[in-house]
C-alpha cells in the first residue's frame, strides 16, 4: 500500500504541479509567475489597515477588473491572459481543472495562484511528514496547520473571492478521508460526505486566521481540532469501547460517590486490579511504545 | 526528502523567488516539527535536529557554530546536513531575519525545550531571542513573551518578569485588539505570573483575569472550546491557589467547591475531546484531587490522585514522570491527613526528588522540603545519591 505522502502526490493538483512546472523551460510556467506577481501588486494595496483596539481583521476582497489589471502589469495582451485561463486551455497536457470546468478565467486564475502559492508550505510539511512516517492525523494536522501558516502569510490572498482555502486542500482531504474509510465503511458516498465535511473545516480554519491577524496556525488549528480528528481517527474497537466506558464509568463512581456510599467491595476491587493488570500486559504487548506524550497543554500556546 | 517535488524547480538558482519559495517550505515543515511535539522524547529530539539541520542548510551566513550560540546545538541523530528541501535545488538559502527561519528555530528550541527541566528552559529561550534580536517587531515580541513565560514556568517572577508580560499585553491589546488571539495568550500568561507571584493582592488580580478571559472566550469562541478550557482550568487552579492561602475556613471551602466545579468541567470536556487518559484531562484530574484535600474530602482526593498519577506515569511509557512531582506533593499531604505517615513519607521524596529537578526554585519544591521537615525527614541528609542533585 502506498505511503499517505505517496498518494498525496497523485492527486490532480500534484501532477498539475508536476507538469506545470517541470524545469526551468516548462512552457507558460514563467508567464504564469509573472502573472501571478502582478496579482500580488495588485492584493497588497488591499491589505486591511490595523484598527486601534478592534480585532484586526481581513475582509473579502475582490477587485474590479482584475485580470485587465494583472494583463498590464505583467506587460501582456489582455486577450492572452484571459486565453490562458480560460477553461479548454492547457499547456501541458494536464487539465487543471478536475470538476467544474466552466470556471470563469478570473476565478480560474485566482484559484491557480491560491494553489501556486501554498504549494511550498504544503511540500514542506509533506516532507517532513514523510520523513517521520507520520500517522495519518499528524499528516492532517500536520497540513491543516500549514494552511493556516500560508493563511496567515498570505491574508489578502487567501481573503481574495472566492475566500478559502486552495483547491488542492480538499482534493489532500478526500485522499485521507478515502485513507480513512478504506475498509470499506460506507464506501464513496462516506468517503464524499467526510471529505466534504473536511474542506468545510479547512475553510473555518482558514476564516479563524482572517478574522484575526493574531492568530497564529496552532490556534487556528485549535478551532477545528476536535471534529478533524474525529472524522479521521481510527474507527475504534468495539470491545475496547466498551472497556474503555466501563473504566471511565467505575473511576467517575468511585470518585463522584456521596458520603457513606458504597461501592465497590475491596474483593471486587483485588479482582479487578488482578484482571486489569493482567490486561495491561497484554496491552504492553500490543502497544510498542509510539511515544509518551509530553505533557503540555493542547490548545495552549504558553507564552506565545 | 523529496525536493524534486518541491514546486517551483522550475526557477532560476537562488532567485529573490526561490528564496521566497524555500521560506514557505520551511514555514510548512515547521508546522510539521511542531506537530512532533506531541510524540515521545526520542522522536522529539530527532525533530529538533531535524529542524536544526534544515537551518543549517538553508540560511545564509549562518554557521553552525552560530546556531549553537543560539542553543541550538548541531544534530545529534540526524546527519547534520538536512536534505536539499527547496526550490533552486538547494541552492538557494534565505535571510537569518527571515520569519521562516524564526519559526523553524522556535520549532527547534520547543522540541528541545520539551526534553529539558523547567529551570533550564529560560535560558534557552534567551539564547534564541538574544539571536534574532534584529527579526520584525510581532516575532520578537512572542520571542520575549515565550522567554518571559518560561522564566514563570521556572517560578522566576522578579518585577521585571511580571513588569515586561504586563507590557506587552499592552502591546498586543494595543496593536491586535482585546479579544484577539495572542493578547488572550498574553492575559493569561500574566495571570499565571500573578498566581506564582502570590504577593499582596496578586491572587485575586489573577483570578479576575482569569475570569475576564474566560468571559471572552466563551464568547469568541464557544464554552467546550480547547482555548477556553485552558482559561477555565486556569481559573480553577487561582481559586485552588487562593483556598490555599485563605485563613478562613468558610473561605477556604468555598473556594475549593468553586475550584472542584471548575475542573470537574473542563475535566469531563476533556475526556470527551482527548480521551480520559490524555495529559489535559490527567491535569484536571490533579487539580480535582486538590480540590477534595482543600475541602477535607482525603478517601476521594487520594483516589482522584492516584487515578491521575497512574495516568501520568501510563503517558510517559510506565516510568516516572519528571511534571508528576505536584501530584505525589499533594498524595502526601492526603496520606499524611488519613495517618499512613510511610506513604506520605514516600510521595514527599518523590515529590522532592522531581522538583528539585524540574523547578528548584519553585513554591512547589520549597512546599516538598517543609513537609520532608514535618516529616522528620533530613533533605540534606538522605537525599543525595546517584541521579539526585
Amino acid at each position: 500500500m502506498p505511503s499517505i505522502t505517496q498518494e498525496l502526490a497523485g492527486t490532480h493538483s500534484a501532477l498539475w504541479m508536476r507538469g506545470a512546472a517541470a524545469g526551468p523551460r516548462a512552457p507558460g510556467w514563467e508567464y504564469r509567475r509573472r502573472c501571478f506577481d502582478a496579482l500580488d501588486l495588485i492584493l497588497a494595496g488591499h491589505r486591511a489597515s490595523r484598527a486601534n483596539g478592534q480585532r484586526w481583521r481581513q475582509p473579502s476582497v475582490s477587485p474590479p477588473g482584475l485580470l485587465n489589471d494583472v494583463a498590464r502589469l505583467a506587460i501582456f495582451a489582455r486577450g492572452a491572459v484571459y486565453k490562458r485561463w480560460s477553461p479548454n486551455y492547457s499547456d501541458h497536457g494536464i487539465s487543471r481543472w478536475e470538476e467544474n470546468a466552466d470556471v470563469r478565467p478570473r476565478e480560474a486564475f485566482v484559484a491557480e495562484a491560491k494553489i501556486v502559492s501554498f504549494w511550498p508550505y504544503r511540500q514542506g510539511a509533506l516532507d517532513i511528514a514523510d520523513r517521520f512516517e507520520m500517522s495519518l492525523t499528524e499528516v492532517a494536522a500536520s497540513c491543516l496547520r500549514a494552511l493556516g501558516a500560508w493563511a496567515g502569510d498570505n491574508p489578502v490572498l487567501a481573503a481574495c473571492v472566492p475566500t478559502g482555502p486552495p483547491l488542492c486542500v480538499a482534493e489532500d482531504l478526500k485522499v485521507l478521508a478515502r485513507r480513512r474509510l478504506a475498509r470499506g465503511q460506507g464506501g464513496d458516498p462516506g468517503i464524499n460526505a467526510t471529505a466534504s465535511r473536511l474542506a468545510t473545516l479547512a475553510s473555518g480554519l482558514v476564516a479563524a486566521v482572517l478574522d484575526d491577524a493574531s492568530m497564529t496556525p496552532l490556534g487556528a488549528f485549535n478551532v477545528i481540532r476536535d471534529e478533524t480528528l474525529r472524522l479521521l481517527r481510527d474507527p475504534p474497537d468495539p470491545a475496547a469501547v466498551k472497556v474503555s466506558n466501563a473504566l471511565s464509568e467505575l473511576a467517575d463512581r468511585i470518585l463522584h460517590r456521596d458520603p457513606g456510599e458504597q461501592d465497590l467491595t475491596a474483593g471486587q476491587a483485588r479482582q479487578l486490579m488482578a484482571e486489569m493488570a493482567a490486561l495491561s500486559a497484554l496491552l504492553a504487548s500490543a502497544a510498542p511504545g509510539r511515544g509518551s506524550d509530553p505533557g503540555g497543554e493542547p490548545g495552549e500556546e504558553a507564552g506565545q | 526528502m523529496t525536493a524534486s517535488a518541491a514546486p517551483s524547480s522550475a526557477a532560476g538558482m537562488g532567485t529573490a523567488r526561490d528564496r521566497a519559495d524555500l521560506a514557505a517550505w520551511m514555514r510548512g515543515a515547521a508546522e510539521a516539527l511542531n506537530v512532533m511535539s506531541r510524540r515521545g522524547p526520542a522522536d522529539r529530539l530527532s525533530a529538533a535536529d531535524e529542524a536544526i539541520g534544515l537551518l543549517i542548510g538553508c540560511v545564509e551566513h549562518v554557521e553552525p557554530a552560530g546556531w549553537r550560540g543560539a542553543g541550538l546545538p548541531p544534530p545529534q541523530t540526524h546527519r547534520a546536513a538536512a536534505p536539499s528541501p527547496g526550490p533552486g535545488a538547494g541552492r538557494a538559502q534565505v535571510r537569518a531575519g527571515d520569519p521562516a527561519v524564526v519559526h523553524l528555530a522556535r520549532a527547534a528550541t520547543r522540541l528541545l525545550c520539551s526534553t529539558r527541566p523547567a529551570a533550564q528552559r529560560p535560558q534557552m529561550w534567551d539564547r534564541l531571542a538574544g539571536f534574532f534580536t534584529a527579526s520584525a517587531e510581532p516575532l520578537l515580541r512572542r520571542l520575549q513573551a515565550t522567554v518571559l513565560f518560561n522564566r514563570v514556568e521556572a517560578e522566576d517572577v522578579a518585577p521585571e518578569v511580571v513588569d515586561g508580560l504586563f507590557s506587552l499585553y499592552e502591546w498586543y491589546r494595543d496593536s491586535y485588539g482585546r479579544d484577539a488571539y495572542l493578547t488572550s495568550l498574553a492575559r493569561t500568561n500574566l495571570s499565571i505570573a500573578y498566581r506564582r507571584r502570590a504577593a499582596g493582592t496578586d491572587l485575586a488580580d489573577a483570578a479576575g483575569i482569569c475570569r475576564e478571559e474566560l468571559e471572552i472566550r466563551v464568547l469568541r469562541y464557544v464554552p467546550d472550546h480547547p482555548f477556553t478550557l485552558v482559561a477555565r482550568n486556569l481559573l480553577a487552579r487561582c481559586l485552588l491557589a487562593q483556598a490555599e492561602a485563605a485563613d478562613d475556613e468558610q473561605e477556604r471551602r468555598g473556594l475549593a467547591r468553586q475550584a472542584y466545579s471548575e475542573a470537574d468541567r473542563v475535566r469531563a470536556a476533556r475526556d470527551r475531546l482527548y480521551g480520559a487518559t490524555s495529559s489535559n484531562a490527567t491535569l484536571s484530574r490533579r487539580h480535582q484531587g486538590h480540590a477534595l484535600l482543600l475541602l477535607g474530602d482525603m478517601e476521594r482526593a487520594r483516589a482522584c490522585l492516584r487515578y491521575a498519577l497512574a495516568f501520568e506515569r501510563q503517558r510517559n511509557d510506565n516510568t516516572e514522570w519528571r511534571g508528576s512531582g505536584r501530584t505525589h506533593l499533594l498524595l502526601a499531604r492526603v496520606c499524611l491527613a488519613l495517618g499512613d505517615r510511610a506513604a506520605a513519607l514516600g510521595h514527599a521524596r518523590t515529590a522532592w526528588r522531581l522538583l528539585t529537578r524540574d523547578a528548584p526554585r519553585g513554591q512547589a519544591c520549597r512546599d516538598a522540603a517543609a513537609l520532608l521537615r514535618q516529616l522528620d525527614w533530613n533533605t540534606e541528609g538522605n537525599c543525595r545519591g546517584p541521579g539526585i542533585r
